[in-house]
């Protein structure tokens, strides 16, 4: 167990108190605004019309909201996973593979099981969080049975998710008399409930299940002694061993749970949005869990701030790029300077009290 | 305080190096991504049409998508429209694209391969006044077209080339995966061989994956053991380790989708050559000159949007003068390729 390192250099992103990491993300994405704001005056283009079109197009009209929202809950999800399993001490670097995962499990219960009302969606959520949970205990069980790192078995974990998942719909999950390796759609009764409609864009309950997560998570960091066991393992294992605390247990734990979460991802994707699994169906939203983690102060909330303003900016990008032709992957360079930013703000700070 | 210095020069050269590779990056793409101007002079009086297309891959990938710009940037300068893109497109982005190309005012909107056939069903359904293209796709609606290749035609083709050269009569097939469209390609094939030498006998291997040349490779030298002196070889990146294969055995082959002759002129018969670019151009040029269908449109021959490439050394004129003949018979509509594989199956 050597991730001490790591730990105590990422603790310069931790913000415990809710002001603060709500407040650090929206600072961290200025500054990063500005700088690439720079980037794209010397393309040519004014940064302040391609803002605009950012800005409208991930806000703008309520589709455009709404679609925000939507990249909103996965990116929060992840966030929300990768948060979890770091407040343990452990390294969660295979959300990705876990929402493959889970929307794997989810798709195939969702497409086998026919039952009335709602009744099939709860179950494919259910049993894909209890796959994708189980996902994640394997590299944690490994890490306290057998001590091997978590962030190398998660990382390659992610393989083996996404290619279960592209030969599962390369086979027995592929729809009949299709050339095209995709799953069949999904029921209605197996949808996701919707709770807003608008032309085209369906905003599904997966919203209401990120904030109740978020919050529960928040209540059982700093109001439990669960969360104040969680805390103190990622603090310094031996005094929590000595203390009187199963740390392996808590570690198994938390990555189950942070597995499950990440898992939520994936299948609620499926079931509220996509209906029906493809090959890369989400590219990258398990690794973009550690962006908005980090963004977030590594607090739920900030995760749930975060998570909204890059998926802001990531549906803006469209918009942005077909008006003005600044490619998308300029939001990552945005993305990449915010971090630095705030790296080097918080060091600057601790610099300015340990001064006074 | 000197190390303090130091540290901050080594901190500010880093930053230096990456802003400089960022800004390299970002600028050759967007030299190509505003390269979208009104392109080519069609008259005042002609409205000037907006295309739009959103790739899978990026526009460098030097396949799929690559071929797809190729053809955009074919339209743009020859048709004269105003074009633009979005590459590596996302599967859950697809749909809010298309929205944003839609109410951007595009006229045509293509979406690059199979993956997009719900999202160009959704999408099109909410705009009914602008036309929804898929390339490879199999959806059809009011303002819904596909644009596919025709199949048949190049197996026909082919098997005749095979059967014609073949010593043995063996001929080997080796492809990716068993799919519909790859498997009329082939049962022309064989029923044309046959009908050629009834002797001959067609096998096929899959090897399931269309980048594994290793695995190609060892499928070809399966089949050179096994007797087979000709074979037919689609498998995209695979086709490299069928040709490789058939250097070292000294048999011939014949590619697909590019043009092989240049990897062995002794070896490669020819080549069954598709062309993607062609394939977006020719269908964009129709929707424009004779107006859109909802349909599954197949460019083939005709249109020359695919083709019997380059011949090898080894090929007699006879031979080609032949091909060329049944070439002129199948666009002239004398042949029917139908026909042949509906009897096969």
């Amino acid at each position: 167990m050597s991730n001490r390192k790591l730990i105590s250099f990422l603790r310069i992103f931790e913000k415990d108190s809710v002001i603060e990491s709500v407040i650090t993300p929206i600072i961290g994405l200025i500054v990063g605004l500005l700088i690439v704001a720079i980037i794209i005056l010397l393309q040519g283009v004014n940064p302040i019309t391609a803002y605009q079109e950012l800005i409208f197009g991930a806000i703008g009209t309520k589709i455009n909201l709404f679609s925000t929202l939507l990249k909103f809950i996965p990116l929060s999800f992840t966030g929300l996973a990768v948060t979890l399993a770091y407040r343990a001490g452990v390294f969660n670097i295979g959300a990705e593979g876990q929402l493959y995962i889970g929307a794997l499990v989810a798709t195939w219960v969702a497409i086998k099981v026919n039952l009335p009302f709602y009744l099939p969606s709860l179950l494919a959520l259910i049993s894909g969080t209890i796959v994708g949970g189980f996902f994640a205990f394997i590299p944690a069980y490994l890490k306290v049975e057998k001590g091997i790192n978590e962030v190398l078995t998660t990382i390659l974990m992610n393989y083996v998710g996404i290619n279960i998942m592209g030969f599962s719909v390369n086979s027995f999950l592929m729809e009949k008399g299709q050339t095209a390796p995709q799953s069949p759609l999904i029921e209605r009764s197996a949808h996701l409930p919707i709770i807003a409609k608008l032309e085209g864009v369906h905003l599904h309950i997966g919203i209401v299940l990120v904030f109740v997560i978020a919050f529960l998570m928040h209540d059982i960091f700093w109001n439990t002694t669960w969360g104040f066991e969680i805390r103190s393992v990622s603090i310094n294992i031996e005094a929590s061993k000595y203390g009187g605390i199963n740390v392996k247990k808590v570690i198994m734990i938390v990555m189950f749970v942070s597995g499950a979460i990440a898992s939520l991802a994936g299948s609620t994707e499926v079931l509220g949005v996509q209906h029906r699994l493809m090959e890369n169906f989400m590219i990258g939203y398990g690794y973009d869990g550690i962006t908005v983690a980090l963004l977030g102060g590594l607090n739920p909330l900030g995760v749930l701030v975060a998570a909204f303003f890059l998926g802001a900016l990531r549906n803006g990008a469209y918009s942005m790029q077909i008006a003005t032709g600044i490619p998308i992957s300029i939001i990552y360079v945005v993305q990449a300077f915010a971090i630095l930013s705030i790296i080097s703000a918080s060091a600057l700070y601790k610099k300015f009290l340990a001064e006074n | 305080m000197l190390r303090s210095a130091k540290k901050l020069t080594i901190f500010l050269v880093i930053i230096m190096v990456i802003i400089t590779m960022v800004l390299s990056m970002t600028s050759c793409k967007s030299k190509m991504q505003t390269s979208t101007g009104l392109g080519g002079n069609t008259g005042s009086k002609e409205k000037v049409y907006k295309v739009a297309i959103l790739l899978p891959g990026s526009v460098n990938d030097g396949g799929w998508s690559a071929s797809a710009y190729e053809g955009l940037v074919k339209i743009e300068k020859e048709l004269g429209c105003k074009t633009a893109f979005t590459e590596n497109v996302k599967k859950n982005d697809q749909v809010q694209i298309m929205r944003e190309y839609a109410k951007k005012g595009f006229d045509i909107i293509i979406g690059h391969g199979f993956e997009f056939s719900d999202a160009l069903k959704q999408v099109s359904q909410e705009y009914p006044n602008i036309k929804f293209v898929g390339i490879g796709t199999m959806v059809t609606g009011p303002n819904l077209a596909s644009l596919q290749f025709k199949y048949g035609e190049l197996g026909y083709l082919t098997g005749f080339i095979a059967a014609k050269s073949t010593h043995t009569n063996k001929i080997g097939i080796i492809t990716a995966t068993k799919d519909p469209t790859g498997q009329i390609e082939f049962d022309t094939l064989e029923a044309i061989a046959k009908q050629v030498n009834p002797n001959v006998a067609v096998a096929i291997s899959y090897t399931g994956s269309w980048e594994d040349i290793y695995k190609a490779k060892e499928a070809a030298i399966a089949q050179i053991g096994n007797g087979a002196d000709v074979i037919i070889t689609n498998n995209d990146a695979g086709n490299l380790g069928v040709i490789q294969a058939a250097k070292e055995k000294g048999v011939f082959v014949i590619g697909w989708t590019g043009d092989y002759y240049k990897h062995a002129p002794d070896n490669v018969l020819t080549s069954a050559v598709q062309k993607v670019s062609l394939l977006i151009f020719e269908g964009v040029k129709g929707f424009l000159e004779k107006g859109f269908e909802g349909k599954v449109y197949q460019l083939g021959l005709k249109e020359g949007v695919q083709y019997i490439g380059e011949y090898g050394n080894t090929v007699l004129q006879e031979l080609k003068d032949e091909v060329k003949k049944i070439t002129k018979d199948i666009i002239e509509g004398k042949i029917n390729i139908e026909e042949i594989y509906k009897v096969k199956k």
